[in-house]
């Protein structure tokens, strides 16, 4: 990731945040009802807070305004071309679930990040993936009995 | 070059069997399975077109385990589990005073393998809020198979004995009620009774019965409407009182069979119940249809099931597609009456 | 008294037939099970077994049941020490500690200390819930809609000041929480929020699909993609693992408080077990000689929880055994276990079914008996777990955490909101803002809003007439806002001492 973004990571939250707080409010106000304080609607819990979040957000802006810029600690060692593949991964997994089906999914995306985390040869994380996707579908099929889902491609 | 191509075979003779894994794993039936189970329990032989489900049946409950509802489509379900061909699960979704449960259902497959209990908040819930679908017309009604009115119910050490105290208290002073849902079935009697008395009765709304009767133990609400097995081992015990069921004519039940009724005591205006019932998502064919109307009705012969129900506060009333269907169009007419006099009182 | 022993003692015979603790060991066995794998829900499960457990004796049926009920708490710890993932709402603050120790190498003992502590804070709730149930019932009954509106808000006030150092964020993430918390198909009127549209969004963010993706994801992709955090591939001795005379005497008094307090929060209808076991906490950090260590691996961190959240589950047996109300979805489970066996849980309940009531209370004597006894030894067994490849466990994880995420809803959905969740918490939880007060927040949303629409349309609009009206919801309001002031002041002190420099 860029540097720069990095840097100012703590105020694009910052203002991440209170634009979820407008959003809300927005959301709220014109689609639901406020009522009165004797006898409160569905917007009631929902304005209130919304409000209480764009307050608090941007005074917190302010303040976070006024910092120097630094990159969060947490986040100055991460490998960002990992982290990227990562949620790769992860999104595809979720995309392509109800297309080939649970087993094949985790089988492939499994074995994609056992390959990502660094496993040598193809051999070991081959038989890691298919042993541990079949135990994964068997455990929850027949212990849980919950149906997981099938594939719509085949 | 041998290893690599031991591999590559490996790799997709797992693929394949992980693919037909996956496969298997499919709990929904294809759509329209009309092949005769092998294993018929106590029901004679089918005829060539009469339909059976091919797996466990699904029925939906829009509520939580515990209630009425929800006991009664277990006892259904197991107790009655002989005149079905499969057996019933039961699967609770609970929230939103049946709204998530309803859509659950409503969003299923017409395939008759997905079932719901419906009470009479499939009518009553889309006339007093705005519901994500109008239920009963979303819904094809299979069969209703008992009817239970509401009751009435105060603290025991009140000093409202029936409906004219409760009329009298609500006139000269704030008189609180729990509620399990805003609009629902267990608000909108006693809104009504006020308004036709010139009064105005404040509602608190609690979620779900057990919260509304712990309201009145704690002395934190007056009165509350609620289903006759909600209330009845609170009646027993002493600690609440019934003071008016909600229906032309008693309950035929150990707990409740001294209560007057509401018509008893000058109100007949002020009846409510619901009904027990089933339906599914829209599309079912008349086959599906009638397999569940013949198994409830004949679970309804069952003396087990039978007496549970009636111990729940339920009368066994069974009622088959067209009947039950008629009965949802008069609920339809006489809320929508009701709710547009009540007016704004319900939604504040 | 003497009746009651006569009573228990009867309890105990019946309880302790073979079947009986065949029963309670398969129980606890799939009670850790389950709380062990994220994202399962026990109410799952137990309605699986109910109907095998129809052919069963009632009191068979219930000890089983009960007996997973009791299991799942533990398992829950598990995750959460091992891999910061917490397994229920009352496992979160056992996040705050247990996960820390586990990174030091002492994962054995942060273990231990939470079986034991769950033995313990169950002992305690057992007496609780054996001599004192119809008093304490009524204890529940008090509660009305203003004393819940401010506990509730006093637990989220207390939950932004034990778990982050900045008052202003966590006040932030508690809106936001809340504000989640209404998106889909509104409670109390039957109305559709925020979905935008979106009909997948109806049921709302389940809470558990939500600690999954900020906790579960989050952790993972910080694991895969950090290096150091690679790095910490447990390097620890077994001499470590088991608690020594030393600890014991750290942690007793901690466990004893903490139970105590535990059991009277668990009392609070609802919400009751994930409230006891932030006060907890609380209370220990400010009665601790050290309070600036609580967050770092502290095993007083551990034990407070576990003790509490033990303890307030038999405080929620209450309203159900001794009047037949069940305030939370496990209760209502559990109850419907009682009627289907043809038993109907109410006032009287207790004086008709004496022998049944008296053997459940004597089986979860046992019960908890047999969980320490079960998980003590497998402390080293779940330990030792750690020492696999972090780079082979961790996209083990992810995978039973996605699955576990299908399962609650039997959605795709909310595999897609864990992911985004996972997303949005990684870069939130770097920048100083708190997952747990979030995750809180999102679970406490609607009883918050319930309570507090009660408390306003019973007195028309005036929280001080209310007020007034409930002293006690007064007091613990008032106490609130003044920690509230209290830590915003300090906060605000820090910041200009130390001009503009940490978060």
């Amino acid at each position: 990731m860029k540097e720069k973004v990095l840097q100012r990571m703590n105020k694009i939250v910052a203002a991440l945040l209170l634009l979820i707080g407008v959003v809300a409010l927005t959301a709220a106000l014109r689609d639901l009802k406020f009522g009165s304080f004797a006898k409160p609607q569905a917007g009631f819990a929902p304005i209130i807070f919304s409000i209480g979040l764009i307050i608090f957000s941007a005074i917190n802006l302010v303040i976070e305004l006024f910092r120097k810029n630094s990159i969060p600690e947490n986040l100055k060692h991460v490998d960002w071309k990992k982290w990227f593949l990562y949620m790769s991964i992860c999104i595809a997994y979720v995309f392509f679930i109800k297309k080939i089906g649970f087993t094949v999914d985790t089988f492939l995306c499994l074995l994609m990040m056992l390959k990502l985390t660094g496993q040598r040869g193809i051999l070991k994380p081959l038989i890691i993936s298919a042993v541990f996707s079949v135990i994964l579908w068997a455990l929850f099929t027949y212990a849980m009995n919950v149906a997981l889902p099938a594939a719509d491609w085949f | 070059m041998k290893r690599r191509m031991a591999v590559i075979f490996a790799v997709a003779l797992i693929v394949l069997n992980l693919a037909a894994c996956g496969g298997d794993s499919a709990a929904a039936p294809p759509a329209n399975s009309s092949n005769p189970s092998t294993n018929t329990q106590d029901t004679p032989p089918a005829e060539p077109t009469a339909w059976t489900p091919s797996g466990d049946v699904n029925v939906i409950v829009a509520y939580g385990a515990g209630g009425s509802s929800d006991l009664l489509a277990r006892t259904f379900a197991n107790e009655g589990a002989g005149c079905f061909q499969t057996p019933l699960v039961i699967n609770n979704i609970g929230g939103g005073g049946c709204s998530i449960g309803f859509t659950e259902l409503i969003n299923s497959k017409p395939d008759g393998m997905t079932i719901g209990n419906t009470n009479s908040a499939v009518v009553v819930n889309c006339l007093t809020a705005e519901t994500p679908y109008v239920y009963y017309e979303e819904l094809q009604p299979i069969c209703q198979v008992g009817y239970a009115p509401y009751i009435v119910y105060v603290k025991a050490d009140s000093e409202i004995q029936n409906l004219d105290d409760l009329k009298n208290a609500i006139l000269s002073r704030d008189v609180i009620m729990a509620a399990n849902n805003r609009g629902g079935q267990t608000h909108w009697e006693l809104e009504y009774f006020a308004m036709k008395n010139g009064g105005d009765i404040t509602a608190v709304i609690y979620d779900g019965g057990a919260s509304s009767i712990a309201a009145l133990l704690g002395g934190h609400a007056e009165v509350t409407v609620q289903a006759p097995s909600d209330g009845a081992e609170y009646v027993r015990s002493g600690d609440l009182r019934a003071i008016a069921v909600l229906d032309a004519s008693r309950l035929n039940n150990e707990v409740y069979k001294d209560i007057p009724t509401s018509a008893e005591q000058g109100y007949a205006w002020l009846t409510n119940g619901f009904f027990h019932g089933y339906a599914g998502p829209k599309g079912m064919t008349e086959e599906i249809i009638r397999y569940y109307e013949d198994a409830y009705k004949a679970t309804l012969e069952l003396p087990e099931v039978a007496g549970a129900i009636e111990s729940y506060g339920f009368t066994v009333d069974f009622e088959d597609h067209e009947e039950f269907a008629k009965t949802w169009t008069d609920a339809v007419n006489m809320y929508s009456g009701a709710f547009e006099e009540l007016g704004d009182r319900l939604t504040e | 008294m003497l009746q009651t022993f006569a009573l228990l003692g009867q309890g105990f015979l019946d309880c302790l037939t073979l079947m009986n603790i065949f029963c309670a060991v398969v129980g606890c066995l799939l009670g850790s099970l389950i709380g062990v794998l994220p994202g399962l829900g026990i109410s799952g499960t137990v309605a699986i077994l109910l109907p095998i457990t129809y052919g069963m004796s009632p009191l068979s049926a219930l000890i089983m049941i009960s007996g997973i009920y009791f299991g799942s708490q533990y398992g829950g710890a598990i995750t959460s020490i091992l891999v910061n993932i917490p397994g229920e709402s009352t496992s979160i603050v056992t996040c705050f500690d247990g996960h820390p120790l586990a990174k030091r190498g002492m994962a054995g003992k942060a273990l231990s200390t939470a079986a034991i502590s769950s033995f313990c804070g169950g002992m305690i709730g057992m007496v609780g819930l054996t001599f004192a149930a119809s008093t304490l019932a009524k204890v529940a009954l008090g509660f009305g809609k203003v004393e819940f509106f401010s506990i509730v808000v006093f637990g989220l006030i207390l939950l932004t000041s034990i778990s982050g150092k900045n008052q202003l964020k966590g006040l932030i993430v508690v809106c936001l929480g809340v504000v989640l918390g209404c998106i889909g198909l509104d409670d109390l009127y039957g109305t559709v929020r925020f979905t935008f549209g979106i009909v997948d969004l109806y049921k709302g963010i389940s809470f558990v699909t939500f600690v999954m993706g900020v906790y579960g994801i989050t952790e993972l992709m910080g694991a895969i993609c950090i290096p150091e955090e690679q790095g910490s591939v447990m390097d620890f001795r077994m001499r470590d693992q088991f608690l020594n005379g030393q600890d014991a005497k750290q942690i007793w008094k901690t466990i004893i408080r903490s139970s105590i307090l535990g059991f009277g929060v668990g009392l609070v209808p609802g919400a009751g077990s994930t409230l006891a076991t932030f006060f907890a906490y609380g209370m220990e950090r400010s009665l601790s000689k050290h309070p600036e260590k609580f967050g770092t691996g502290l095993l007083e961190g551990v034990a407070a929880p576990e003790a509490a959240n033990n303890a307030a589950m038999y405080a929620g047996m209450v309203p159900l055994l001794s009047l037949g109300l069940p305030f939370t979805s496990s209760m209502a489970l559990l109850m419907s276990a009682f009627i289907i066996h043809g038993i109907t849980p109410g006032p009287l309940f207790i004086a008709e079914n004496p022998t049944l009531f008296w053997g459940l209370i004597a089986s979860m004597f046992v019960g908890n008996v047999l969980l320490l006894i079960i998980n003590l030894p497998l402390v080293g067994i779940w330990a030792s777990l750690l020492k696999v490849d972090f780079n082979i466990l961790m996209p083990l994880i992810t995978f039973i955490t996605f699955a576990g995420g299908y399962a609650i809803n039997y959605s795709v959905f909310d595999m897609g909101v864990m992911v985004a969740c996972g997303f949005v918490g990684f870069f939130m939880s770097a920048c100083g803002y708190n997952m747990a007060a979030l995750a809180v927040g999102l679970f406490l949303s609607s009883t918050l809003e319930n309570s507090f629409l009660g408390t306003m349309t019973l007195y028309h609009g005036n929280l001080l007439a209310a007020l007034i009206d409930r002293p006690v919801a007064a007091v613990i309001l008032g106490i609130a806002v003044i920690a509230l002031v209290i830590s915003i002041s300090k906060s605000l002190m820090q910041y200009f001492k130390k001009d503009g420099g940490k978060q």
